[in-house]
Order: structure tokens, then sequence, then C-alpha cells
């Protein structure tokens, strides 16, 4: 190249660039910093990696039954004393729970459980059924199709295998003996409050939409409750003031969500849109208030 | 009760003599047996060689005789058998004769078991071969056998003493006797009487031993003891038992025992067996006789004589008969006996003290008997004897405490007999003629005893304690004046003990009647009077006892003279004239003796024991001499004056060149040290206060230091240069601390470095590296202070704060002085002035730190300035030093960029301090980098692109701080970019790496801010346009690289246009990856496959190829994994997403085969060997491969995956009829070959599932479809045969 050639090419890649770093530095919403990206492509690996072999290495429904109840069991020892108010609330979720997994591809032993936890703002769902929600997690709510949607997205985990897939991964790495049945509690309950891979959450959003859907919610349930989450999402973004700051907090997410990507609240929020849109589902504005009924005698819950 | 004392008196005697007469006389019985065994000994070595002559006497006389004839005629034989061979072979039995000889052993009747061992000797040689005639009895036959019936024998025999170890004799042994058998008979026989004998003889002798104690004890001492206690039986009888008997009859009673004892004594004496008992008994008997002669005029209970002369002259002539008598027997032990038993019984009756004159005639015989017969040791007990008894006597008169004070009648009667026993036996001392050593030592202890208690009975009767002294002046004199007799003389040994023993009295004397300074006046009197007399006389003893004397000055000095001192000095300063006078005194003689004396007279102290002595004299004038200082200087003139007695000794040492003078004055220094530390420093006043005496004595202390320091230098060595330089230390100590207690104190550093300057000069004018040293301690001082002090100081001189003052001229000081810090041939001059400038560097720059406002983001300019300014000035006057500090200032320039700047939100007329300190930190760096000044070899290796690198980390840092998140990878990587094009440009290889660490830093950031940012689905959004740009600045950098590939030529191994193309290419992926949706990805990354062979066909660039290769693989694994397997186990919704996606991308992957052809015809020139081996070069060189297998699978998959059950043997088939017929098209074999192995899976499926499965329209589909393929393929290959042919 010419050397007047090359001081054009030059100035006009640093033009271009100093544009882009203009428009960045104009930009009013900060960009957060975060492992995400590396993440998320790590976690991708990892799942590409092993959904091959685990079609080839499925469980019966009948045995992630029996593994989904021995685990529900080893949890529901820790103690979980319901108030009359909570076993109102507990009653609730079972109902609206029972109807949307109805629709499941797989017919299973689902079951619907409230955790009397209210900063838990979170839920979780075993291999062959059980489901578990917490109570900080309803306290956002305002509308039942929030709550189906929730459920159904933690039935479809259920019911697209990514509790079992997860579990047998688990299983592998650590080498327990499925036989064995003492040895399913070196998984913590914690294992499964953690979140899934990027995809799986996707298809579970995409799927307990459809399911909440098809049992008489309204789709706009699970944007308004990602809308909310999305919300408490950005309230927590810290922006690190020194590149120290920076990367021990890189280190932490790094570390904490290792081969586990959370796709944001936005992008589910969009995806959940598009959905809509495809499936034309637009006119399903309307949805039912979030509300429980019960009655108390003598402090115990009776209706 | 008298009576019971008496026997308990007695008794104690008894027991008390009985050890030590036994130790005594069998000491005695041992030397004697000694002496026999020796006597022994050598009479049977005479007898040895006697026999010896007889038995050489004997074979020349059978030599000579005329039997020797026919051993002539085998004269060999004989000789040849006689030395040689037999007892070396049986070494063992050369020790049999013992036993042969053990009978003769009666032969020489005394001898005893030492004996045998030399008579064997003779035996041995008389006998050695008859004695193997037990072990190997058919060995005589044979030698004289061969020899008369071989008579060519001889001839062999001839050589046979030349070659000693093969002798004739071995050969028949072995035949005639099996060695093991023969070994086991005939060994044991000769080895049990040789064993035997030693043990026996050594079991014998201990029985001896055993039992010659046990007669010792039975048959002598028992005996002994008999005796005593029948004498003392007959006494008592005397005294006592017949009482009713008159005088007469009790008198004749006792000389009738007396009389049998010893007549019955000497009747047994004469008999072997009673020998001992009868000596024994004579003893007694001449004890009992004595006493009867002293009791018949001072026992009353006995007296049959009035006159006391006449008895004494009985008593005389009893001890003068007992005495002939005993002689004798020349028997120690009867003679012994028999005075002992003679005093015993005197004592038993004394009442007056004339009764004790029986004593003084015993004393005078018991003299008279040593001095004739040398029984030393009797006169040992005869002492005892003698002062026992009369101690006995004063303790019935005057009790157990004495006299204590009170007169009594007896005293000078007492008096008179103590001295005389004090004389009889020191004349007796004196008089004695001396053979052996332990006759000496025997004879030591005797007159030890004689004068010990000698004072002791005076002691007890002393009527006039007072003039014990006298008493002791006046025995010590007497002990001197026998000891200087020129009889006494004749024995050494005697004069020695006479003289000490005489002089320890007399300095005795003093103490019991001086105290106090006189005590030590006199002695030292008496030490110079023995000195003096010493000398003249060139009499060793008087000059040790003179030296010794000395020594006990000294002692007292220091154990009385001294201790009042320090009390009086514990309360008050006051003057202490008399111990000064006296220890002054004390001081002045001992260094007379010391150092006057011994040069004087050095013969008479040659000594080592007079030179140690000398030694110790001159160490107590040294304590003398300080304790007198001490006494009478006080307060801060006490220092000076131990200093001015320190420079006194070095003064005096500088001609004597004493050692120990040395270390004197050293300690006398140290004493200074201390009490100047202590009291002249006035540590307690108010610091910085102005006391006079303290301004006058620290610097007359100091200059005393220096002055001691210059005379202190006996050899120029090192360890005499270590102890001037530590004497000069203290001097340099006292003008240090006069500055700091008396100047003021913000000057106090200023003066500190003047005062080491002054050194420094000093230094180097006259050479002497210890004021160099000073010079660096007052140096490190005044930083210290500086530090500690200046700057914090507040104020202002005008305009300029004291700080910036007195900080400046400290380190304008230190860098003045820094080249002339050291003497000029100081091996560690260099350290040196790099230590003076360093200090003032980090003076200056803690200065800068101070005046500075904290926090503050100037200062990492300021500091990077001066880093910049000593570097200039480095590169100007070529000063190492400074360029070293430059590089540490700058590294704290960048720590505090790090630590402060880079945080500071401190803004300077609206503009960001941090944006303009850290621009000129790094300007400065970048600066430094070009012109800092390096060994040659460093600037080769780009040592000094430390800067630049450092200054191009604070832009990145400074980048990171000033932009948003989003922002910071593109500003880095502008800022490569430039770096990179200032480093092309300038062929600077240094920026070019810094680019390709902001590039890879860029790229490793958008990972975690870049590619996660905007909103779903957004295509021009912050993500694109913040990372596009990198991907333009990659691809253009390695535009440029490209065209010049020895750009980096420097470092071969790293090829940069590799990874910026890498960069860019996986910038790209990763943009795509995260700008498209996770289903669509594998089209984008086809695509990028695509777009990378075309250009790696169209700019000619095989990394394209590369990395297109990779991205293929990438897009065909995502493919497989996400989009076929990793989807919904339960059927995507939406036709794109089941066979849109993977077509499209399949499709594009198969347009690559466009480029893929050319590429592998263009490449195909390259050989295997350049590209490699292994999967990854096949793939290379075959790139079309991959292409077209890569979409194929994933297409097969997909239509197994995504299509109905009936539809994919279907889909199979015309997808494998399409395969051949493509790869007629582009004739490829291994493509022909995929396209039937795919037809014939179809026709297996179809076999064994989809005809027994399939509904019925599918299966019949699935028939049509698949015979068409196959027919269709069948007629392709027929129809092209020819051609398949030739790419077979």
């Amino acid at each position: 190249m010419k050397r007047a050639v090359v001081f054009v090419i030059f100035f006009a890649i640093l033009g271009i660039s100093l544009a882009g770093l203009y428009w960045s530095q104009r930009r009013a919403k900060s960009t957060p910093v975060s492992a995400n990206a590396v993440l998320e492509i790590v976690a991708d690996a990892q799942r590409d990696l092993t959904r091959v072999p685990m079609h080839f290495t499925r469980l019966s429904d009948e045995q992630e039954i029996a593994i989904g109840r021995q685990l529900a069991a080893n949890y529901s020892g820790q103690g979980m004393k319901l108030t009359p108010e909570e076993e109102a609330l507990q009653k609730y979720v079972r109902r609206v729970g029972g109807t949307v997994s109805a629709h499941a591809h797989r017919h299973l032993a689902y079951e619907f459980h409230l955790i009397p936890d209210r900063n838990m703002i979170n839920a979780f769902s075993l291999p062959g059924g059980p489901v578990y929600i917490g109570e900080g997690m309803l306290d956002l709510m305002e509308t039942e199709d929030e709550l189906a949607s929730i459920l159904g997205h933690e039935v479809e985990h259920i019911d697209h295998f990514h509790c079992i897939e997860r579990f047998q991964i688990e299983a592998k790495l650590k080498n327990l003996n499925l036989e064995i049945v003492g040895q399913l509690l070196q998984i913590p309950l914690e294992f499964w409050q953690a979140g899934y891979h990027k995809d799986e959450e996707f298809e579970a959003d995409r799927e307990g939409v459809r399911l909440a859907v098809e049992s008489g919610y309204s789709p706009y349930g699970a944007v308004s409750i990602f809308t909310r989450l999305a919300k408490l999402c950005d309230e927590y973004v810290i922006q690190a003031r020194s590149p120290e700051e920076e990367l021990s907090e890189l280190a932490i997410q790094s570390l904490t969500g290792y081969f586990r990507s959370h796709p944001l609240p936005s992008e589910r929020l969009d995806q959940i849109n598009r959905l809509i849109a495809q499936e034309h589902w637009e006119d399903r504005k309307s949805q039912k208030q979030f509300h429980v009924e019960f009655e108390v005698h003598n402090g115990k819950f009776v209706k | 009760m008298p009576l019971l004392a008496f026997f308990a008196i007695a008794y104690g005697l008894v027991l008390f003599a009985m050890p030590v007469l036994t130790i005594a006389l069998y000491v005695r019985y041992s030397k004697l047996r000694k002496q026999l065994n020796e006597f022994t000994e050598e009479n049977a070595k005479n007898l040895t060689k006697l026999q010896r002559a007889v038995g050489e006497l004997q074979s020349k006389l059978a030599a000579t005789t005329p039997h020797a004839a026919p051993a002539t005629e085998k004269p060999v034989a004989p000789d040849v058998r006689q030395p040689v061979p037999v007892p070396r072979s049986f070494p063992h039995i050369q020790l049999v004769p013992p036993v042969v000889i053990s009978p003769r052993v009666e032969v020489p009747p005394p001898i005893k078991p030492q004996t045998p061992p030399p008579i064997p000797v003779t035996e041995k040689r008389s006998e050695p071969v008859p004695e193997q005639k037990p072990q190997v009895p058919m060995a005589p036959a044979p030698p004289p056998e061969p020899k008369p019936t071989t008579p060519p024998t001889p001839p062999k025999f001839i050589p046979t003493p030349t070659a000693p170890h093969t002798p004739p004799i071995p050969p028949p042994q072995p035949s005639a006797i099996p060695p093991a058998a023969a070994a086991r008979i005939s060994t044991p026989p000769p080895i049990s009487p040789l064993r035997a004998p030693a043990p026996k003889t050594t079991r014998e002798q201990r029985m001896k031993t055993v039992s010659s104690i046990e007669e010792l004890l039975g048959a002598n001492w028992f005996a002994k003891l008999g005796v005593i206690m029948t004498v003392i039986g007959v006494a008592l009888l005397g005294k006592l038992a017949l009482q009713n008997l008159g005088p007469a009859g009790k008198a004749f009673i006792i000389y009738a025992v007396s009389i049998v004892f010893l007549g019955s004594g000497i009747f047994l004496e004469k008999r072997d067996r009673y020998q001992l008992l009868g000596r024994v008994g004579i003893g007694g008997g001449w004890a009992l006789l004595f006493f009867s002669t002293f009791g018949i005029h001072y026992v009353p209970a006995m007296r049959v004589l009035d006159s006391g002369v006449l008895d004494s002259a009985l008593m005389l002539g009893v001890a003068i008969a007992m005495g002939a008598h005993t002689l004798r027997y020349k028997s120690q032990i009867v003679t012994g006996l028999a005075f002992l038993l003679g005093y015993t019984t005197v004592a038993l009756s004394q009442d007056t003290v004339y009764s004790l004159t029986a004593g003084v005639m015993l004393a005078i015989g018991l003299v008279g008997i040593i001095l004739k017969m040398g029984w030393f040791e009797l006169e040992v007990f005869g002492i005892l004897a003698s002062y026992l008894n009369h101690l006995y006597w004063l303790y019935r008169i005057l009790g157990i405490q004495g006299a204590h004070g009170r007169n009594f009648p007896e005293f000078h009667a007492s008096l008179g007999l103590l001295f005389f026993y004090w004389v009889i036996f020191r004349i007796s001392y004196v008089a004695r003629s001396v053979k052996t050593d332990f006759e000496e030592h025997v004879s030591t202890v005797s007159a030890l005893l004689n004068t010990l208690l000698f004072l002791g009975l005076l002691k007890f009767q002393s009527v006039h304690p007072e003039l014990a002294y006298l008493a002791l002046f006046a025995i010590g004199a007497f002990e001197l004046a026998f000891a200087i007799l020129p009889i006494t003389r004749q024995r050494r040994r005697a004069f020695v003990i006479l003289s000490i023993i005489g002089a320890s009295l007399i300095l005795a004397a003093v103490p019991s009647h001086y105290t106090g300074n006189n005590v030590a006046i006199l002695w030292l009197v008496g030490a110079e009077v023995f000195l003096a007399a010493g000398i003249i006389f060139e009499e060793v003893v008087f000059r040790r006892l003179g030296l010794f004397t000395g020594l006990l000055v000294g002692v007292d000095l220091i154990g009385f003279n001294f201790r009042p001192l320090v009390e009086l000095r514990a309360k008050s300063e006051a003057l202490a004239l008399g111990s000064g006078v006296l220890f002054a005194l004390c001081a002045v003689v001992f260094y007379f003796n010391a150092l006057r004396v011994r040069s004087r007279w050095e013969k008479s102290f040659s000594s080592a024991l007079d030179r140690g002595l000398l030694v110790i004299h001159s160490y107590l004038g040294a304590f003398a001499a300080a304790t007198a200082a001490w006494a009478l200087f006080s307060n801060d003139w006490t220092a000076v004056a131990f200093a001015a007695i320190m420079l006194t000794l070095a003064a005096v040492n500088r001609r004597l060149e004493s050692r120990h003078l040395q270390i004197q004055y050293v300690l006398l220094g140290v004493l200074t040290l201390y009490r100047a530390l202590v009291f002249n420093l006035h540590i307690d006043s108010p610091g910085h206060t102005h006391i006079t005496t303290r301004l006058i004595t620290l610097p007359v202390l100091g200059a005393i230091f220096y002055l001691t320091a210059k005379l202190a230098a006996l050899r120029d060595d090192q360890e005499q240069r270590v102890l001037r330089a530590l004497i000069s230390f203290a001097g340099a100590a006292m003008f240090g601390f006069l500055i700091w207690t008396e100047a003021p104190e913000i000057w106090i550093a200023a003066l500190f470095l003047a005062v080491g300057i002054i050194l420094a000069l000093a230094a180097r004018r006259w050479n002497l590296l210890h004021l160099s040293i000073q010079e660096h301690l007052f140096a490190v001082a005044a930083v210290l202070q500086t530090l500690d002090f200046n700057c914090y100081v507040a104020g202002y001189y005008g305009p300029f704060s004291i700080r910036l003052i007195t900080v400046s001229l400290v380190a304008a000081g230190l860098y003045a002085i820094s080249r002339r810090a050291t003497t000029f041939d100081a091996s560690y001059r260099l350290v040196a002035a790099c230590l003076h400038t360093t200090a003032a560097t980090f003076l200056l720059a803690l200065l800068m730190w101070y005046e500075v406002s904290t926090g503050s983001g100037w200062l990492a300019a300021l500091w990077a300035l001066f880093a910049f300014t000593l570097a200039a000035v480095d590169r100007r006057f070529k000063l190492g030093d400074l360029r070293w500090q430059a590089h540490a200032l700058a590294a704290i320039t960048m720590l505090r960029c790090v630590g402060v700047n880079l945080h500071s939100e401190e803004l300077w007329h609206g503009i960001s301090v941090r944006l303009i300190t850290l621009s000129i930190v790094a300007l400065v760096f970048y600066a430094m980098s070009l012109f800092i000044r390096m060994p040659d070899e460093w600037r080769a290796r780009d040592f000094h692109h430390i800067y630049s690198w450092s200054a191009s980390l604070l832009v990145s840092l400074l980048l990171w701080y000033e932009l948003v998140p989003l922002g910071r990878a593109v500003g880095w990587a502008v800022f490569g970019l430039v770096l990179f094009e200032y480093g092309f440009q300038r062929k600077i290889s240094q920026y070019r790496y810094q680019a390709y660490v902001a590039f890879t830093a860029t790229f490793a950031r958008i990972f975690f801010a870049n590619l996660t940012a905007g909103a779903p689905g957004e295509l021009f959004g912050p993500r694109m346009y913040t990372v596009l740009p990198l991907i333009l600045i990659f691809f253009f950098v390695y535009a440029q690289l490209s065209e010049k590939q020895d750009a980096d030529a420097d470092n071969p191994r790293f090829r940069s246009d590799v990874l910026v193309a890498y960069l860019g290419t996986a910038t790209l992926v990763a943009l795509f990856y995260f700008q498209f949706a996770p289903d669509w990805v594998v089209t984008a990354y086809a695509a990028i496959a695509f777009a990378l062979f075309g250009v790696a066909w169209a700019l000619h660039r095989e990394i394209f190829l590369h990395q297109g290769i990779i991205v293929t693989l990438a897009a065909f694994a995502r493919g497989m994994a996400h989009n076929l397997y990793g989807s919904s186990y339960f059927g995507d919704h939406h036709w794109s997403v089941r066979y849109f996606i993977i077509s499209t991308a399949a499709a594009i992957l198969f347009a690559t085969l466009f480029f893929a052809f050319r590429l592998r015809d263009a490449y195909r020139r390259l050989s295997a060997a350049s590209r490699g081996s292994g999967f990854a070069a096949a793939l290379v060189a075959r790139p079309e491969q991959l292409q077209f297998f890569a979409p194929i699978i994933l297409l097969t998959v997909m239509l197994a995956l995504k299509t109905t059950a009936g539809m994919i043997t279907v889909s199979w088939g015309i997808e494998g009829v399409l395969i051949i017929l493509f790869a007629l098209a582009v004739k490829e074999r291994s493509f022909r070959l995929s396209g039937l192995v795919l037809l014939l899976v179809c026709v297996a499926k179809v076999l064994t599932m989809d005809a027994w499965r399939l509904n019925q329209t599918d299966r019949y589909i699935t028939f049509i479809i698949v015979g068409v393929a196959l027919i269709a393929v069948s007629s392709l290959y027929i129809r092209f045969r020819e051609n398949i042919r030739q790419y077979l």
C-alpha cells in the first residue's frame, strides 16, 4: 500500500472509531460490565457437549419420578412450618400449578409447594414433578396470570428434561450411584435454585407461556412479571469505580455463574413479546387478579 | 567425768590416728612391695641374660668341638628346619612353653607371676620343634627320611633358604594328616593348657590380694589395737582401779606389767610368726614404762618419788632407752607406737603444767629419732600428739571457749612449752636431710602442721588478743629467719615453704591490727619490700611474694576500699580525698611495677607467671587510676578525668606498645563514654537548653578521643585500625551529642552534615577511612533528623518555608559531598556517593510530598519532572547513581499515579487534574524512554522501554477512568492503533508490542461490556458501533504487517500479523455470536467462513484459509450440537427453525467449495513437508473435503431429525443422488462414495425398518423414491463409466 493510502485508511478508521467512542460516551444508559458473555459462551459449549450424550442415556419417567420424590423428601425434611395464610397461599399455588401442568407434554406427578421465605424471590423445580416457589416471588405478583407463567416456566424445566439432564450431569461429575439412596443427599438444595442454561431458560419461558395460554391465562402475565424482574435487576447493577474493583466483581460473577448463564430479563421479555407476535396472542391481555381467600378458626387454616 | 572425758578424747585420738596411720603404712607397704617386685624383675632379667649367654657359649662350644664334623655333610637341613616355617604356620604354639615351664617355677621360689615371661623366652628358643610333636606326630619322621633315601634332594633343598615360602617340609604334611581331622584332634590339648594359666594366675593374684588385706587386718591391725587397748587399760588400772593399793604398789604393778609387755614383746619378736605382735608388745611395754616413770612423781596416786627433777631425768632416760631399744628393730611402727603411747599416758595423768615436760622429753626424743632414722611420717604424729596433748591440758583449764582474753597463771609456762614445741619441730624440719619427694611432701605437712597448731593453740590460750598481730608478725619474722638460714636454703622446698609461711603471717598481722586504707598501704609497702628484696637478692620467691602481695592489695582495693566509694557516689558527688589518694598511690605503684620494674629488670621477670602477675598489676593500676579519678573528680569532670587517664595511657603506650595497656585505655575509653552518656549529656534536663559544662566538656572529650585515636596504633593491621576507628567514633559521638543537645533543633541536621563534611574532607586529607565512615554516620543522622523534624516544621523565612530551606540545604550538602565522602582509595566510594545522592534525592522527593497538599495529583507530576531532571543531569555529567534514582523516582511516581492520581476527582480550572497530571507523567515517561542513559547492552535489550510501557499502561488506565465502560475497548484500540502506527513508522518494536497488548486487552474487554451491550434484536446498536471499529483496526494493522513481514523480524517466534488477524476474525465471530439469535449463529458462522475463504483466495493469504477451516468446523459443531441435537425434544414449531437455518448454513458452506477448490489448486505446489502432517495439515491441504462433508452431514442429520419418520429415507435417497451428481460434476471420488454410502444406508433402512414400521403411504413412497434414486444413480454410473474410472 502506498503511504498516502495507508494514512487515508488510518484516519478513516480512526474517525470511525472515534465516532463509535463518541456515541458510546453520549449514550445515556450505562452498560453493565459483567462476565455474562464469557459465561454464556462457556455454558453454551457445555450444554452443546452434553446434549448429544443425553439423547442416548435418557432415564425413564418412573426413574425420574423416584429420584424427584427422594430429593423432595430430603429437602422437605429441613422443616418448613406454614402459617394459615401461607397454607392458603400454598393451596392457591397448587390450584394454579395443577391447571397449568395439565397441558404439559409429559404426564408426571407435578406437585407445587410454597417456601415460606419472603426473601426468596425465586422458584425452582426438581426432576419428576416437584415445583417450589418462594413467598418473596409471590409478593412481587399482582395477577394470577403472572403466577401461571412462572409455574409454567418451572413445569417446562421438568417437562423438557432440563432438571433430569442437569441431575444426570451432576451425578456423573460427582460419580454418584443412583441406585444408592443416600448418595442423592450430596446434591444441595441451592443446586436447583441456581438456574439453568440460557437456552433452557428461554425454552422454559417460551413453553411456559405457551402452557399458561393453553390453560386460559394471558401471555401478558409473563410480560408483566418479567418487566418487574428487569426493573429489579437494574437496581442491583453496581458500577465499578476502578479496574481492580471491576476485576474482582467479574471474578466473583465468573465463579458463581460457572457453567450457568442467566439471560437478562430484557432478553427474556423480548422473546415473550416476539412469541406473542408470532402466535398472535396480542388480544389476550385480560388478566385475573392475584386473590387468595381463606378462613381461620382457632388459629388453624380451615378453607 | 574427767575420766570419761579422757576416755573419749583418747578414743577419739585413736580413731583419728588409726585411719591416717593405716593409710600411711599401707602406702609404705605398697611402696616396699613395688620395690620388691622391681628387684625381682631385674633379677629375672639378669637371669635371662645369663641363660642366654650360657646358651650362646654352649652353642659356640658345640660348634668348635669335633662333634660338629658329621654335621657338615648336611649342613643345610638343620638350619632350614630350625628358624623357618614351622613356628610361623603355628604361631600360637610358641605360647606353649609356659606350661612346660610351670614345674620349673620351683627353681626360683621368690619369683612371682610377673617373672614367667622372661624365662619362657629362653625355653621357647631352645624347644620350638619338640612342641610340635603332639600336634603332628608324623611330622618329625619324614624330614629325615627323604634326606638319606633320596640323594638328589639335597640340591633341591639348597635353594630353599632363598625361597622360604616353598620349603620341602610342607608337601608331606597334607598327605600325612587330613587337615580337618588333625586340626580337631590335635589343637584342643595345647589350647587348654595355654588358656588356663592366664585366668588362673589372675584369680590367684586376686585371691592373694584379698587374703593379704585380710591378713593385714587380722594379724596386724587387730594385734596393734589389742595392745593399745591393753596399755590404756593398764594405765587406767594405775590411776583408778588400784586405788586401794599404795603408790608403791601401784607403781610396782605397772612397772611389772610394762616389763612383762616389754619382755614378752622381745621374746615374741624373735619368732617370725609373732614378730609383729612382739614389736607391738615392745612398743606398748616401753610406753607403759615411760608412763610409770612419769607417774611415780606426777601422778599423785602413784607418787613414790618426790623430786621432779629426778623423775624428769628418769623419764629422759626411759625415753632414750625406749628410742635406743626400738631403733634396734628399725621399725617405725614399733618406735612410733612406743612414743605415741607415751604421749597418751602423759595426757592421761597430767595435772600441772610441769607434768607436760614429759611431752617435751618425748618431743626431744622423737625429733632425735626422726633426724637419725628419717621417719618423717612419725613426726606428723609427734606434732599432732604434742600440740593436742597440750590442747587437752588447756581445755581442762580454760574450757571449750579457751582463754578468750582471760589471764591464767600457767599462761607463760604454757606459752614457753608451745614455743618449745614449735622450735623443736621447726629445727627438725630445717635440719633434716630429705631424699625423696614423698619425704619432702611429708615434711611440708609437718611444717605446716607445726605452724598451724602452734598458732591455733596461741589463739586458744590468748590472754591479750590485741597483741595477736605482734605474735603473727614475730612468728612470721622467725619463719622468714628460718627460711633464710643457710641450712634451710640447701633445701629449696623448705626455703619456699618457710618464706611463704613467714610472709603470710606478717601480711596477716596487718589487718588484725589495722583497718581501712592503712591495710592496703601497709600491704602495698610489704609488697614493694618483698619485690625489692627479690630483685636485690635475685630471689624469685621474694619477687613473687611481692607480686602476690600486690594482688592482695588489689583484692583489698576492690573488695573493701571500692565499696565505700560506690556508696558515697550513690549519694553525692562530693570529693573523696582519702580514697582518691589511696587509689592514686596504688595506681602509681601498680603501674610502676608493671611498666618500669619490668622493663628495668626484664630478665628477673621473664617467666610466664611473673609476666602474668605484672599484667594483673597493670590492670589493677588501671582500676586504681579510674577509681582515683572517680573519687577525686565529680560531676561533668569525672569523664574528663577518665579521658585524661586514657590519653595518658595511650601516650605511654605509644612508647611501650603494650597490648594490655591498650586494652586498659580502651576500657577507660568505654568508661569515659558511658560516663559521658549517662552524666555529661544531661539527658534528664529539658531538651535543647543550654548547659555550660556540657558545652565545655563534650568538645574536650571529643578532642581527647580523637587524640587518643591518633596515638592508638600498635601495628598497621586490621585490628588496630578497627580499634583506632572505634575510639575516634567515640570522639565523633561526643561532637554529635554536642550538636544534638546544644544546637537549635532546626539547624541540627545542617550542623550534622557540616561536621560530616569536615570529617570527610579530613578523611581525604589524611586518608583515614574511619573518619569518612563517621561522615557517613553524620550524614545518616542529618537525614534522620531531617526526616524526624525538619520535614514537619511549619513557618516561613520570607517567601520560603523553613522546611524548604533546611531540607534543601541538607540535600544540597549531600549532593555536594557525595563525590568526596570517602578516601581516594576506598573500595566503596561509588556506593557511598550513590547513597549520598540517593538520600538527597529522597529528601527532595519527600519535601515535594510535604510541600504539595496531601492527596494532590500534582505530586506525581512533580516527581516525574524531578526524575526527568535527574536523568538529564546524568545524561550530561555521566553520574550513574542519579540515573538509578531517576528510575526509583519514576517507580514511585508510577505507584503514586496508580494509587492516587487515577482516583483523583480534583479539578483545575475545570479540567480534570487526573487527566493533566497523568498526561504529564506519561509524556515524561515517553521522553525518558527515549533519552535516559543506559548501558548499551541494556539499551540493546530495550530496557529503556520500561518507561514507554509504564506510560502506555498509565494512558490505558487513564482511558479506563475517563471513558464509560462501553467506550473503553474502543479507546484502548485507538490508543493501540496510534502506538502501532508510531512504532511501525519509526520502526520501534516495543511500541508495536504495546499496541498488541492493547489490542489483546481490547479483545478481552469486549467480552465483558461490548458484546452484551444494547437491546435485544438491535442491529446497529452500541455493540455494533463499538465492536466493528475494532475489527477494522485489527485488519488494518494486519494489512500493514502482512506487507512487511520483517516488521517484527527481531522476534521471529512472535508473529504479530497472525495475532492481529486472529483477533480480527475472533472479534467478528464473537460479534456475530452475540448479535444474532442463537439459532442463526450457525448461518452467521457459515457466512464468515465463506468470506474468509474468499479473502484467502483473493488476497492469497493462507491464514484466512486456516481461519475459514476453523470457522467451518465451528459452524458444523454449532449446527450439530445446538441446532440439531440441542433443539426442543418436542419439535420446533416453525419451519425456519426446523429446516431453513441449517439449510442456509449448509448452502453457504457449499458455496465455499468455489474457493476451496481454487485454494487447493493454488496451494497444491506446497509440499506436505512444509505443511506438516496430521489432521490439521490434511484439512489445509484438501480444504474442499471439509467444505463438502460438513454441510452434507448437517443436511443428512437435519433430515433425520427434523423430517417425519416416513420421509427420512426418501429425503436421504434424493440427497444421495444429488451428491453423486455433484461428485460427478466436480470429479471428486470421495464425494461420490459418500453418496453411494448414503444410498446404501437408505437401502438398509428400508429393509430393516421402513418396510415394517411405516404406514402404508410412507412405505410405498419411500420404496419408490429410494428405488428411483438407485436407478438414477445406476444410470449415472453407466453413463459416466469411463470418466469414473479415470477418477478411481
